[in-house]
């Protein structure tokens, strides 16, 4: 090492950890805090038996799915990598960081003790991500994006097909009912869900709240602060035993559609207030320059003010999805095997009884990853557009 | 429908169309008779299923015995006492719980806010680790964690953590500190007889501070001078307290309770159950990340020239953040604080899931018990309603109050 990084080594040191004796005094106490969280806690975390993970890893996935359906589920997961692998091709020239770090994390699975099925899938979805990074290039630019923003749109219908299947239980992909999903796979699907749709209804709901109609302004107010008023579980419970009341008894949805409605009732009520934050980042003028053109009430809102608001929500939409996945774990307290329901099911396993807290570790692990990393993302998106939110505190 | 006069007096169709009052009326009027047309559609398929199982919509079932048996509870209720009143204690737990977690988490929030944006390289990380975990994850999981994979993995009751343990002669284990997997015990004063007397010893106390805060307060409205009026009261009422807990000698009017360690539990002291504690903790850690955000995010956005300006009048750091910085960062902390402020006390109903009783598990349990659920998630929505418009009252009227006046 030559001596100028050393010094600035120091310099930084200096500078950032002891730059006065309050501040030594301080450095010194939270490492010795630190480091007796780690004696206590971190430490004996690594002696605990973890091989509950390993034995539960397919229920914690996908819950009860049939085992010799499981390749429908990589197949989703194929289509992820490569459309995932396409879109960062198409916002990236060279292979960024975090790209590369998803592919090695992916091949490090490989050393797991996975099934054969699990691996061969896992070597196909680097490949098509490779293959996605470097095919989108092949199109011209306006190609791209709409290739890029289709296949996003099409995954949610796409999973359903797969997942759910078409043909009857002798054919090749035989139906599977929602009874049988669960874990990480049903978590996601209902957080996709809840997100596409709450995301039109949502807009409907916040255009109401605008309107000069007053009653219609009345009811789609009084829907949103009604939702925003209570907490999710109870809209979970009109969902879970009231809708079935107010339905005809022909048509007794599943607890997965009952759970559905609640979840996108609730999320349109917030999507409607972060589009209403939208609609006042909108100056004034741009509605008198519309009026001044002489266009419509409709056409104003369609060609002017609705694509400038579109573009403000995409991070919001991006970052919502995150508050989404967290609040789709209260699906477990009406039953749903979600992945907290699959935590409490196997802590009802008399073998593994005395391994709960790995297992609810393990889960705020994946809840963590995905969740950090959609924010992450979802910066990054706000970076890329020029956008810059309100409640940014960044300064 | 053709009219023969073209300039009658009434309107024709087409020119009623063209014209955006009617318009908007009848746009209206088809979106009222859509909604009033679905819901009288809902609510008389509710009526006609209700009425297959035999049970009109009432809420009669509210005045009979709910049987339901409550561990934790802040009024006096049996399994006899009727479901409104179990619903009582639910609100209660729910609304002191809330309390307790809006002002725990406001100071742990500002002190993580402190960290954050601390000089200090590795307490602000720290910080900033702390709050990107716990947004990170689920409330319902942190719950779980801290209630399953802490609070349950404590010893038993006969390996209990105690601290400052003593065992009298007769063989009794008392300590200042009981904590197993039943709960924390700790030691907490109780009153004891002559502390009949000490009450008014305390009441006039209050009303001696109260006189002092006032005699201050008018004397600095007309001198001018700036008067300590909290701290003094605050003196005198302790002064006051101490010198009539001498005079009583050797009766002391509280005496610390410690808890004892009994064969299959501890009793006496201040019991807190881990239920109670979990979704208290569990809340707390939560939410002060949330108040660290919107607190860091305040005094990072008042301009840096406030500071300077306010250090080049020779003010000293701590007088210029409480008088310059703090009331600028309060203006713009505290929208998102009522955000979720209103949120704790919706977040107290996932108490479900690890068994606390606050409002919406009672709910569920009388629910359970009666079979009456679309009277109870009226009432009950009703209820989380009433406090949700309260909480943001208030903080629309503190709001106001702190917000500047640009004329």
């Amino acid at each position: 090492m030559d001596s100028k990084a050393k010094n600035s080594a120091f310099f930084w040191l200096r500078k950032n950890l002891f730059s006065s004796w309050l501040n030594t005094l301080l450095t010194i106490g939270v490492v010795w805090c630190v480091a007796a969280v780690a004696l206590k806690a971190i430490f004996p975390m690594f002696s605990m038996d973890w091989s509950v993970i390993g034995d539960n890893l397919k229920l914690i996935m996908t819950g009860s799915y049939p085992a010799d359906q499981l390749w429908r589920v990589w197949l989703c997961i194929s289509y992820i990598s490569l459309f995932g692998g396409s879109s960062f091709g198409y916002g990236y020239r060279k292979l960024p960081i975090v790209f590369i770090s998803i592919l090695i994390f992916q091949f490090l699975l490989l050393f797991l003790p996975f099934s054969l099925l699990s691996k061969a899938f896992l070597c196909i979805n680097i490949a098509l991500a490779l293959l996605g990074f470097y095919l989108i290039r092949l199109f011209p630019k306006s190609t791209q994006t709409g290739i890029i923003i289709g296949a996003w749109l099409l995954l949610l219908p796409f999973t359903f097909l797969v997942i759910y299947g078409f043909t009857d239980p002798s054919g090749f992909m035989p139906k599977i009912t929602t009874n049988y999903w669960g874990g990480l796979l049903l978590s996601m699907i209902i957080s996709l869900t809840s997100i596409l749709f709450s995301f039109p209804i949502g807009l409907l709901l916040a255009i109401g709240r605008r309107s000069n109609l007053k009653l219609i302004k009345l009811i789609c107010t009084a829907f949103i602060e009604l939702v925003r008023g209570v907490p999710l579980i109870t809209i979970l419970f009109i969902g879970y035993l009231i809708i079935p009341l107010a339905l005809p008894s022909s048509l007794n949805p599943s607890v997965f559609i009952r759970a559905m409605i609640g979840i996108i009732a609730f999320h349109s009520a917030y999507m409607a207030e972060n589009f209403r934050g939208g609609f006042q980042g909108i100056p004034r003028t741009q509605y008198e320059a519309a009026m001044s053109l002489n266009l419509s009430k409709p056409k104003t809102m369609i060609l002017i003010i609705l694509p400038q608001v579109l573009k403000r929500m995409i991070p919001v939409l991006v970052s919502s999805f995150t508050g989404t996945l967290k609040d789709t774990s209260l699906i477990s307290i009406i039953g749903l095997l979600d992945l907290i329901g699959i935590s409490s099911a196997i802590a009802s396993n008399p073998k593994y009884m005395t391994s709960n807290s790995q297992v609810l570790l393990f889960m705020a692990l994946i809840y963590f990853i995905l969740c950090y990393s959609i924010s992450g993302a979802s910066n990054k998106i706000e970076k890329a557009l020029g956008i810059t939110t309100k409640q940014a505190g960044k300064s | 429908m053709k009219s023969s006069l073209p300039d009658s007096r009434i309107p024709s169709l087409k020119s009623m169309l063209e014209d955006d009052r009617f318009r908007n009326f009848l746009w209206q009027f088809i979106f009222f008779i859509l909604i009033v047309f679905l819901l009288g559609k809902a609510s008389s398929q509710v009526i006609s299923a209700l009425r297959t199982r035999g049970m009109m919509p009432s809420f009669k079932f509210l005045t009979l015995s709910s049987g339901i048996v409550v561990g934790e509870k802040l009024i006096e209720f049996d399994s006899s006492s009727s479901n409104l009143k179990a619903l009582m204690v639910g609100l209660l737990n729910t609304i002191s719980i809330s309390l307790l977690v809006i002002v725990f988490s406001s100071i742990f929030g500002l002190f993580v806010a402190i960290c954050r944006i601390s000089s200090n390289w590795l307490v602000s990380n720290i910080a900033k680790a702390y709050i990107e975990i716990i947004r990170n994850i689920p409330l319902l999981l942190l719950l779980l964690v801290w209630y399953r994979a802490f609070f349950l993995q404590m010893p038993g009751i006969k390996n209990a953590i105690m601290l400052g343990k003593t065992v009298s002669n007769e063989g009794v284990t008392k300590a200042s500190l009981i904590l197993s997997n039943r709960g924390l015990f700790l030691a907490w004063p109780t009153p004891t007889e002559p502390f009949v007397m000490y009450r008014f010893i305390l009441l006039g106390a209050t009303v001696a501070a109260l006189l002092v805060w006032i005699f201050l307060r008018v004397r600095s409205g007309k001198t001018g001078k700036k008067a300590l009026g909290f701290l003094w009261a605050t003196l005198a009422f302790l002064a006051i307290a101490a010198a009539g807990w001498l005079s009583m000698g050797a009766n002391h009017p509280l005496r610390l309770d410690f808890p004892r360690l009994g064969k299959f539990n501890a009793n006496g002291g201040l019991y807190i159950s881990s239920e109670w504690f979990s979704l208290f903790s569990g809340l707390v850690l939560y939410t002060s990340a949330f108040v660290a955000e919107a607190f860091r995010a305040g005094i990072q956005g008042v301009p840096k020239g406030q500071m300077e300006a306010a250090r080049a009048l020779g003010l000293g750091h701590l007088r210029s953040l409480r008088l310059i910085v703090i009331p600028q960062a309060k203006i713009v902390a505290i929208p998102p604080l009522t955000s979720i402020f209103l949120g704790i006390a919706k977040n107290t109903s996932l108490g479900v899931a690890i068994g606390f009783p606050d409002l919406f598990s009672i709910t569920g349990t009388i629910i359970n018990q009666t079979g009456r659920a679309l009277e109870m998630i009226i009432l009950v929505m009703a209820i989380y309603l009433l406090m949700s418009t309260a909480t943001s009252l208030f903080m629309n009227w503190y709001n106001k109050r702190v917000q500047l006046i640009e004329h």
